[in-house]
């Protein structure tokens, strides 16, 4: 097992696709997060009950974009190189090239988002303290405070929940267009469904979907996501991360099955 | 000998075609084995399901006795090379083995020793989307090497060769079949194993045609032609046909015959005391045999 995780990482350290959409995930973390945090802003000294830490964080949505190709193309383009035949000859047991790609993936997807995340966090909290966010209303809150420390961590963790589903499907499809598009709609449906859905299917959309895990970040008793806000809290923060990865489970566990049962 | 490569009724089909049909063979160690049969006749099949990538509907493959999925790194048992272009574009030649080497645990520098071993050492760190066909496929053998294992599968390794690349793979071959190695190559093209094989597995519509030396192959597929020159033809004809074939005379100065051995041909002739001028073996070549055999199997039928 240990070979072929030191494999998979030479693979991933040399797959220049991939790179390229981890530092877009970086990017887009770090340059949505700040455009969130300028666009916001609050009369000064005037109360208000914004999440400042979910702010800073807003950029998540567009890095999990980019999460889902930085899971996906690691064995997306082992098939459409047809590499995957070198892959399952060197390693013929399914379970331990996926279970290895899924370490490697997590293994670099969760420092970078977490670099990521942490320098969204201080680079909002500054943006957001210049557009009017100060005490007494907004008094500043340190990225060592227990909150705002679990959004941050949560948020690299939804990132790399993003990246294992993703891996899930590029295994179960095999092909990195219709991967990225189904990673894409499993996260994004949802968001849309919001605002066309009743409450209580709404409640039950946030519950059941990845999105679930977006309420990693509030801190202030609402889900906010790109494109609605959610009142209340239909699941807590750290049950709601749960269910983005029983979704990256359930989706490397087709994968797997599938894997398995083909011919490569 | 013991077999390191053996099927026993092995069958795939995909939806109604049956691409490997009930087919036993085995491979023996130190010969180049050439795995022969027209586009389509399951050689491809045959191997990918010898190295576990896909799955047989019954019977089995085994290495050694042991399925290619029960092996612990198997690249050090089996060296295969089933598709030259079976790498990532944009990973450099040397990288691609690298992580090859390190999924089997072997050493990292062994890369830039089977790269010098095929002749790319200069073009290790090139990138192996910009290599011609011909150094695919000598990448593809530096990979079936890496693990220096002493069992060889190759899917047709010579396609797309220039002649000196050809000529390469033929030395490369043999070399390592000298060397104790079991060699199990495939080729539609009959030729193309003339001065390789050893062996030969003949494959048809997934079944199995001949298993069968080379030398077998020429010899069931057609006699040796004899041609013999002599200044006393019509004594050479009597003398022939007593001793029971048919010779047969271009009316000058020299006999054709088939079906007897070339030292009985000088015997008969010396004991009558008719000279003998000159006397020369025709063999058909591989492919001529090859297409005998094939015809023939179709008759049969």
């Amino acid at each position: 097992m240990t070979a072929t995780v030191r494999s998979e990482l030479t693979k991933l350290r040399s797959h220049r696709g991939a790179l390229i959409a981890a530092a877009a995930m970086c990017s887009l973390m770090v340059g949505m997060s700040a455009l969130a945090a300028s666009e916001s802003h609050t009369d000064a000294g005037l109360g208000g009950n914004d999440d400042v830490v979910q702010i800073a964080l807003a950029g998540v949505v567009f890095a999990a974009l980019a999460a889902i190709v930085v899971g996906a193309s690691p064995m997306t383009s082992e098939y459409s190189t047809r590499m995957i035949r070198t892959t399952l000859t060197a390693t013929p047991g399914r379970l331990r090239v996926l279970a290895a790609k899924a370490l490697v993936v997590a293994g670099v997807s969760f420092p970078l988002a977490l670099g990521a995340s942490v320098a969204a966090y201080l680079i909002g909290q500054s943006l957001l303290h210049q557009r009017g966010y100060v005490a007494p209303a907004y008094p500043p809150v340190s990225l060592t405070d227990p909150d705002a420390a679990r959004a941050v961590v949560g948020t690299a963790l939804l990132l790399t929940a993003y990246c294992l589903i993703a891996l899930g499907i590029g295994t179960a499809l095999r092909h990195s267009g219709a991967s990225i598009a189904a990673g894409i709609g499993l996260v994004f449906l949802p968001m849309l469904m919001l605002g066309v859905f009743p409450e209580h299917v709404r409640e039950r959309v946030v519950q059941a979907t990845p999105l679930a895990g977006m309420a990693v970040q509030s801190t202030s008793g609402r889900m906010l996501t790109a494109f609605a806000t959610v009142d209340g809290m239909p699941i807590g923060p750290w049950p709601g991360l749960g269910v983005a990865y029983a979704w990256a489970l359930g989706s490397l566990a087709v994968g797997y099955v599938l894997l398995r049962r083909r011919d490569a | 000998m013991v077999a390191t490569i053996e099927t026993h009724s092995l069958t795939k089909r995909y939806g109604p075609t049956v691409a490997v049909d009930d087919l036993s063979i085995d491979v023996q160690p130190g010969k180049v084995t050439g795995f022969v049969g027209p586009n389509g006749a399951g050689k491809t099949t045959t191997m990918q399901l010898l190295l576990g990538l896909a799955a047989p509907q019954s019977g089995e493959a085994l290495v050694r006795g042991r399925r290619y999925a029960e092996i612990e790194r198997p690249l050090t048992v089996v060296g295969a090379l089933l598709d030259a272009g079976a790498f990532h574009p944009g990973r450099s030649a040397r990288r691609h083995l690298e992580w090859i080497a390190e999924s089997n645990g072997i050493a990292r520098g062994r890369a830039n020793e089977v790269l010098r071993l095929v002749g790319l050492s200069d073009v290790a760190g090139r990138r192996a989307g910009t290599f011609s066909l011909g150094m695919r496929q000598r990448l593809g053998i530096a990979a079936a090497l890496l693990g220096d294992p002493p069992i060889l599968v190759l899917d047709e390794p010579t396609i797309g060769l220039d002649p000196e690349g050809m000529r390469w793979m033929r030395q490369t071959l043999r070399a390592l079949a000298a060397e104790g190695r079991t060699v199990f190559v495939s080729s539609h093209l009959m030729s193309e194993l003339e001065d390789t094989a050893d062996q030969l597995i003949v494959l048809e519509k997934g079944r199995l045609l001949a298993d069968l030396s080379v030398d077998q192959l020429i010899a069931a597929a057609s006699d040796d032609e004899i041609a013999i020159g002599t200044p006393d033809v019509p004594a050479a004809m009597t003398v022939l046909a007593n001793a029971g074939v048919t010779p047969i005379s271009n009316g000058r100065d020299q006999v054709t015959v088939r079906g007897i051995a070339p030292l009985r041909v000088s015997e008969l002739l010396a004991s009558s005391g008719i000279a003998l001028e000159q006397l020369v073996v025709t063999r058909p070549s591989l492919e001529e045999a090859y297409f005998r055999l094939t015809r023939d199997a179709k008759v049969e039928r």
